[in-house]
């Protein structure tokens, strides 16, 4: 199958191209549609780094990356709009993913109204509420009403809201308790449909290997491992997942 | 008993937030306090340590080594921590001074735990340096937090915590802003000083499975009550509490030494509902209306009951074999 996202060589420094420090070095990657892809790694491994160049919002200094056979940057010059509802992310932080002053109702259809001009109609925003599993009378609340997993749903809804092709979450359940992280991860299984594609980032081994088949363990800016899920936490080859492996298996219950 | 907790509320602005019938904690023992936001762990730990907010109200009875903490002057407080209690909170940039050398802040608190020449602290500053196993002594004592990783920066923390060599250290969060390789190494560190010193530890966290890899027994609280204490290993294979139960059903994959979870892709149990707001929750079991086996008695308040130092204060148990109670009341 033709992979979905490629990237070739990819760099990325902030600051000036050629002296600043890479975050990314020489990066390869291909995504097949329809792959849950988990990417591991430690702090500044350049894991969000890595999306984000992925889905057009850092430019590469070196390198590049193809969405479905184009470049992403001829992509951005021609259609950006169609690139961007195609390429949909979810932060960590909910709380500061929402306007404060503005009503879950705005909210979450402004993407619809930036990229379609329309406004979406009640029917539309109660159908992507009721997808993550909440009820429309948190249309008329303020972010400052709700619990962090409401709006960790809310935040999944509207980038559905413009039937992206692939969704990145990066660290989505981070900031949210035990409880509600199993609810949002459920949530994220079942968006699983044939040709959608989920990009998940995560520190957490374990949310990572329940809800991905294929993982990329990251350090330094390079990809030091990947490979088909299960096999790479059974038998990891690289000095770093190893060592990301044990830390996990140190910390699990059973 | 070298620390006694009996019938301690904690309240703010006219909320009981914490309630705690009777906690004990032996010495030398590592006890895991576990809940989620809104639990009141925090607050209970804060409060043994006599940190407690400003505008928060002690009543009932802490004692440590036979010394009543609550209504303790500030002083006095201050004496008790000093000799007996190091704390180590989550935040180890908030908690160090940024325009202090390292050095300097730890020499402070070894003085602080009693009159030495200016030799035997230095002497004292490298022995704790080490300790925490931060090598280059020299280099690390000339350096500004901000010139540290958050692994390194923890444990700076640590040895100022453990300086005056305390028998109990209290431990926020203290790995949860830390990858998961660095959360390692100082979890076994924590393991280790404790086992060094005869150290006691109370290591509160949200996550249960850090707080198994430190602790020999473990607290779960939930909206302000101890709803399950008992040996770490037996309280996570045979919860007694329904909401342990469903927290531990919450975590996903685990990763075994089999790889990956063999439960990959399939639904997690969730807990129904979301914790209710200060002063929402409903009398007797608190964890009522989320909990999926209410039976009647629910509706009075448990006692925290059992044997062998495990106990639960639970109405509808899981059974011991694991099979799932009835929910219906008779």
């Amino acid at each position: 199958m033709a992979p979905l996202i490629d990237a070739h060589g990819l760099s990325f420094a902030y600051g000036h191209p050629t002296r600043a420090d890479p975050v990314l070095h020489d990066v390869d990657l291909s995504i097949e549609p329809g792959t849950a892809l988990g990417i591991v790694g430690g702090s500044g491994s350049g894991k969000s780094t890595l999306i984000r160049v992925l889905c057009g919002l850092l430019p590469a200094t070196a390198g590049g990356v193809t969405f479905d056979g184009r470049r992403v940057d001829d992509w951005l010059d021609r259609e950006p709009t169609t690139f961007r509802r195609a390429n949909q992310l979810v932060f960590q932080n909910p709380a500061s993913s929402f306007d404060p002053r503005m009503r879950i109702r705005r909210s979450l259809g402004e993407p619809v109204r930036a990229m379609e001009g329309r406004t979406l109609t009640d029917a539309e925003l109660i159908g992507w509420l009721d997808r993550v599993g909440l009820g429309e009378e948190v249309l008329s609340r303020y972010p400052h009403q709700l619990s962090g997993g409401q709006l960790q749903r809310i935040a999944i809804a509207r980038a559905l809201s413009l039937t992206p092709r692939v969704l990145y979450a990066d660290e989505p359940t981070s900031a949210l308790d035990v409880s509600v992280q199993a609810q949002v991860l459920n949530l994220l299984m079942e968006l699983r449909e044939p040709g959608f594609t989920l990009v998940l980032v995560s520190h957490d081994l374990g949310v990572v290997a329940h809800v991905c088949e294929r993982l990329i363990v990251m350090d330094g800016g390079r990809v030091v491992e990947s490979g088909d899920a299960a096999e790479l936490l059974t038998n990891p080859s690289s000095e770093r997942a190893r060592q990301l492996v044990e830390a996990a298996r140190a910390v699990a219950l059973r | 008993m070298m620390l006694q907790l009996r019938d301690l509320t904690v309240s703010i602005g006219g909320h009981q937030i914490v309630s705690i019938e009777g906690f004990d904690l032996p010495a030398g023992r590592r006890v895991g306090l576990v809940g989620e936001s809104g639990s009141g762990k925090t607050l209970t730990a804060m409060a043994l340590a006599g940190l407690q907010p400003r505008e928060a109200v002690l009543a009932g009875s802490i004692q440590f080594e036979g010394t009543e903490v609550v209504g303790r002057d500030a002083q006095g407080l201050a004496a008790l921590r000093r000799s007996h209690i190091g704390v180590v909170f989550q935040d180890p940039l908030g908690a160090l001074n940024p325009t202090m050398r390292i050095g300097r802040q730890i020499a402070e608190a070894v003085r602080l735990s009693g009159d030495l020449p200016r030799a035997a602290v230095r002497q004292r500053v490298r022995e704790l340096l080490e300790q925490v196993q931060l090598p280059d002594a020299e280099v690390m004592i000339r350096r500004y937090p901000h010139q540290l990783s958050g692994g390194q920066r923890q444990r700076v923390l640590i040895a100022i915590a453990i300086a005056s060599g305390p028998r109990l250290l209290i431990a926020d969060e203290p790995t949860t802003a830390l990858d998961t390789t660095v959360q390692r190494e100082l979890l076994e560190l924590i393991v280790r000083l404790s086992e060094e010193r005869s150290m006691a530890v109370l290591f509160v966290s949200h996550d249960l499975g850090v707080v198994r890899a430190v602790s020999d027994h473990i607290a779960v609280m939930y909206g302000g009550r101890l709803v399950e204490t008992g040996p770490a290993r037996e309280l996570i294979t045979r919860p007694r509490h329904r909401y342990t139960e469903a927290l531990l059903a919450a975590n996903p994959g685990h990763i075994g030494v089999e790889g990956s979870s063999p439960r990959r892709g399939t639904p997690l149990t969730t807990i129904p509902g979301t914790v209710p707001a200060l002063g929402a929750f409903p009398s007797g079991c608190r964890f009522r209306g989320r909990c999926r086996y209410e039976v009647e008695a629910c509706t009075q308040a448990p006692a925290l009951v059992g044997r062998d130092e495990h106990l639960a204060a639970c109405w509808n148990p899981p059974e011991a074999d694991g099979e799932v109670a009835d929910g219906s009341a008779d």
